[in-house]
């Protein structure tokens, strides 16, 4: 039974959104009981699922039982755990606040979460590039709607470019993907590493079939020439759905790091990929978003900007191979979307008590709601990187492992300069919804208190207060993933397994 | 590959060349009709390409889709936003480009 | 044309021609492979005797690849939720009031006798799936093409919208169902050998592929077709 914890994560709303689409015609009590079940039994698996990938092996699980490379592979290491695991916890807390009405203002949310979450889980589990290529498209087609739920025509205008640069992204990736398998002639993540690394003659084909793919997954991960979709398209989506997606980024900057970790740095071909570029994008991108966070008029807005200075943070860490640096991106990368996933739900708290001042950053009524301002203070401080939060030990975990490196100056520079740019914006923006009034202004009638989005808010807020007193076993279980990524040939060869033998006597 | 099918595959890429950039509207009398016409018309091309490659499951697969289905979603999709364009704003459907 | 778009146009072609360049010179240096690579003589090798399919790139698709298959049905079926989601925000019930071009009769009594044939060799391909060319995607296709040319011939005619939903939510379960069938009986989820192989080249044999692409094939006639006529019935607004 334990192999099959494996495919839980992926078959767990997948059972549940046909399940919801069985059941359409008995109301939305029925859709909201299935979908929070199965977010309650998908966070369990997950955890399952890292308790059996901390053992130290990868977990390989193969479909229909064909062996890789000739039939698609899960394979779990603690990295996809974890991540699953992260992915899970968000989930519960997004459908957990939809829960309380949002989910009645459009047709088919219930189900369409679901596969979300199939994606999502599929992308990070998945140890085949193609089938990634499966799970992002059911990703994206679900994100596509869920980013028009509740909002109509002018939500759906909203999310035109995202929707079509995404698509733009899936032909390139389908074109990689075709590249690839005419220069190496397999698919799966462990073989094409092998196969790099034993590549000879005129690699040029296979190399940018490499490029196109870090292209792609760097159009997910918002790095800068490709991010301005991003404000613009999460600003847009209602707050949990919003919230969901700030895992999204995250897939494409996980893809980089496996990729790069597990393939492309171990072979010759390919070593010299990320050098350069992708550091000094990176803190663009991070600049960048430090600014638009300055200047952002709403808290959605702000929040989407910090979605995007995480981003940037974090891709500075693939093209480094030593695995401390992996792992203080992996606690950063944690904490950072527990705190921008959080940010979107507070808005929409906050919105609902202002009235028509809503969550721009002008004086409006007065809110009697002392826990709210107390959720806010808390993720503001750990998004800005306050001691003692977790926002502050990620990044100095991350700034500290980098220390070393030859770029280290203009890294700790930029991140430093970023980081106080954000504080300020938190800071002033903070003071503007909850101090500055204006005293005619109407309050609307206080919403009722619905224990449903206040649990999903403490359930996405406590992290920057828990994972900073438990940071310890935290950064170790970080350190052990990064660990485990940055073995390429112990992965290999557990993927690979016995069909190694049948390679060796190949004619 | 015989000389005959190279010479074929030959023919086949020049007219799929044509017709995709009658696609684009870079070619011919840019009207989104003939546009979308050559879309298909790409595609079913590039399913007889794949015969002759000797994939049979995907020529098939092109041809059904590619050239029948997309086209005519295109169409549908081309009628819908014109009337839209009429209902709206007093749009002039037959002036498109 | 005003100039601006003039040169906006130009600038496109140029992007265009130098990506084309590019690519074509990278595709000019690329030596094709004289021989079968690893996976691919793998499978040529061992599809018979594992599996018992005659068509190799069915045996591929439905089994080897099973996931991605699921994935791309879910994939489909999305899209044609988000048509008919989309198509749902201006919807008019009023569809009587529009000038039709009348339809021929030829064109109206062709396609009363070409359609179910359209639809028959539909179900002949998707059933035919692990013998012959063609499969549960291509079928599909086909009988959707069918609908259509019955939507063509009159504008008017309705489907039934239950009927397809069936179609639809029994295809896409029974092959999930089929999927956890494995992982009980057999390897794992989607493993399709829950059924003898058989004899190779026989219609009833290659274990669940049958099965499989011909519940694919339902699937992906059902989401194709509640597309076709969604677009169809929403056309005026």
């Amino acid at each position: 039974m334990n192999e099959h914890a494996t495919i839980l994560p992926i078959l767990i709303p997948f059972a549940a959104a046909l399940l919801q689409l069985a059941m359409k015609g008995y109301g939305i009590a029925a859709q909201r009981t299935i979908g929070l079940v199965a977010v309650l039994f998908g966070a369990a698996a997950a955890v399952w699922l890292l308790q059996l990938a901390d053992a130290g092996n990868v977990l390989v699980y193969a479909l229909g039982d064909w062996p890789a490379p000739f039939g698609i592979v899960l394979a779990v290491d603690r990295l996809a755990a974890g991540m699953a695991l992260i992915t899970a916890l968000l989930a519960a807390g997004a459908l957990l606040y939809a829960s309380s009405g949002f989910d009645e203002r459009g047709r088919h949310f219930h189900p369409l979460f679901q596969l979300q979450i199939v994606g999502l889980q599929g992308a990070f589990l998945t140890g085949d590039l193609f089938n990634l290529f499966v799970f992002f498209e059911v990703m994206l087609l679900a994100s596509y709607t869920l980013l028009a739920h509740g909002g109509g025509l002018a939500r759906t205008r909203a999310g035109l470019a995202y929707v079509a640069l995404n698509l733009a992204g899936s032909a390139l990736f389908l074109i990689a993907l075709g590249m690839l398998y005419g220069t190496l002639g397999t698919l799966n993540l462990a073989d094409v590493a092998l196969r790099l690394q034993t590549l000879d003659g005129n690699f040029a084909l296979a190399r940018l079939a490499c490029v196109l793919m870090i292209a792609v997954f760097a159009l997910k991960a918002a790095l800068l020439p490709l991010s301005f979709w991003l404000p613009h398209a999460y600003a847009a989506a209602g707050a949990p759905v919003a919230a969901l997606f700030v895992i999204m980024t995250k897939v494409g900057i996980v893809a980089i790091l496996r990729v790069q970790a597990i393939a492309y740095a171990p072979a010759a071909a390919t070593a010299d990929l990320l050098d350069g570029w992708l550091v000094a994008l990176a803190l663009a991108t991070a600049g960048l978003a430090a600014l638009g966070a300055l200047a952002a008029s709403r808290l959605r807005d702000l929040a989407a900007w910090l979605v995007l200075g995480s981003a940037g943070t974090l891709l500075v860490a693939p093209a480094f191979p030593q695995a401390t640096v992996t792992a203080a991106a992996l606690y950063y990368l944690l904490q950072s979307t527990f705190a921008a996933a959080a940010l979107f739900l507070l808005a929409d708290a906050i919105a609902e008590r202002r009235g028509a001042a809503a969550d721009t950053f002008q004086s409006g009524p007065r809110m009697h709601a002392p826990w709210l301002a107390l959720a806010f203070l808390l993720t503001a401080a750990s998004a800005a990187g306050l001691p003692p939060f977790a926002g502050f030990l990620g990044k100095l975990m991350l700034l500290s492992a980098l220390r070393d490196s030859a770029a280290a100056t203009a890294i700790w520079l930029v991140l430093l300069l970023a980081g106080l740019l954000v504080i300020l914006a938190l800071a002033k923006k903070g003071g503007q919804l909850f101090w500055v009034h204006t005293a005619d202004a109407v309050a609307p009638a206080a919403p009722v208190a619905d224990w449903r989005r206040s649990l999903a808010i403490a359930l996405l807020v406590s992290p920057a207060l828990l994972l900073a007193l438990f940071a310890r076993p935290v950064a170790d279980y970080a350190a052990r993933a990064a660990a485990q990524l940055h073995e390429p040939q112990a992965y290999i060869s557990v993927v690979l397994g016995t069909t190694e033998i049948v390679r060796e006597t190949r004619p | 590959m015989s000389g005959l099918m190279t010479a074929m595959t030959a023919v086949l890429c020049i007219a799929m060349l044509v017709a995709a950039l009658v696609a684009i509207r870079v070619l011919g009398d840019k009207s989104l009709p003939i546009a979308i016409l050559a879309a298909g018309l790409v595609s079913l091309l590039a399913s007889v390409l794949f015969l002759i490659l000797a994939s049979p499951d995907v020529a098939m697969t092109e041809a059904a889709i590619g050239s029948g289905l997309s086209t005519f979603l295109f169409f549908f999709v081309l009628a819908r936003i014109r009337s839209w364009e009429k209902g709206e704003r007093e749009y002039d459907g037959e002036k498109h480009d | 044309m005003t100039g601006k778009n003039m040169i906006k146009r130009l600038l496109a072609l140029l992007l265009l021609a130098s990506i084309g360049a590019m690519f074509a010179s990278l595709l000019l240096a690329y030596v094709p492979d004289t021989d079968l690579n690893f996976t691919a003589r793998y499978y040529a090798e061992h599809t018979a005797a594992d599996i018992g399919a005659a068509n190799i790139v069915t045996a591929i698709i439905v089994t080897y690849r099973g996931l991605d298959t699921l994935g791309e049905v879910t994939v489909l079926f999305l899209a044609s939720g988000i048509v008919g989601l989309v198509l749902s925000f201006g919807r008019k019930q009023n569809t009587t009031l529009r000038n039709l071009v009348p339809v021929g009769e030829l064109l109206t009594t062709a396609s009363q006798y070409l359609a179910p044939i359209i639809m028959l060799l539909g179900v002949y391909v998707f059933v035919n799936g692990h013998l012959t060319p063609g499969g549960g995607f291509q079928g599909g296709a086909i009988i959707a093409s069918g609908m259509l040319l019955l939507l063509l011939s009159d504008p008017l005619k309705r489907f039934s919208h239950t009927l397809i939903a069936t179609v639809e939510s029994f295809s896409g379960v029974g092959y999930i169902a089929l999927g956890l069938v494995g992982l009980v009986l057999a390897g794992g989820f989607l493993d399709s050998r829950i059924l003898p192989n058989g004899v190779l080249g026989e219609l009833i044999s290659a274990g669940a592929i049958p099965l499989i692409y011909s519940l694919i094939g339902l699937k992906v006639g059902a989401e194709f077709s509640s597309m076709l006529t969604s677009l169809s019935e929403t056309e005026d607004l």
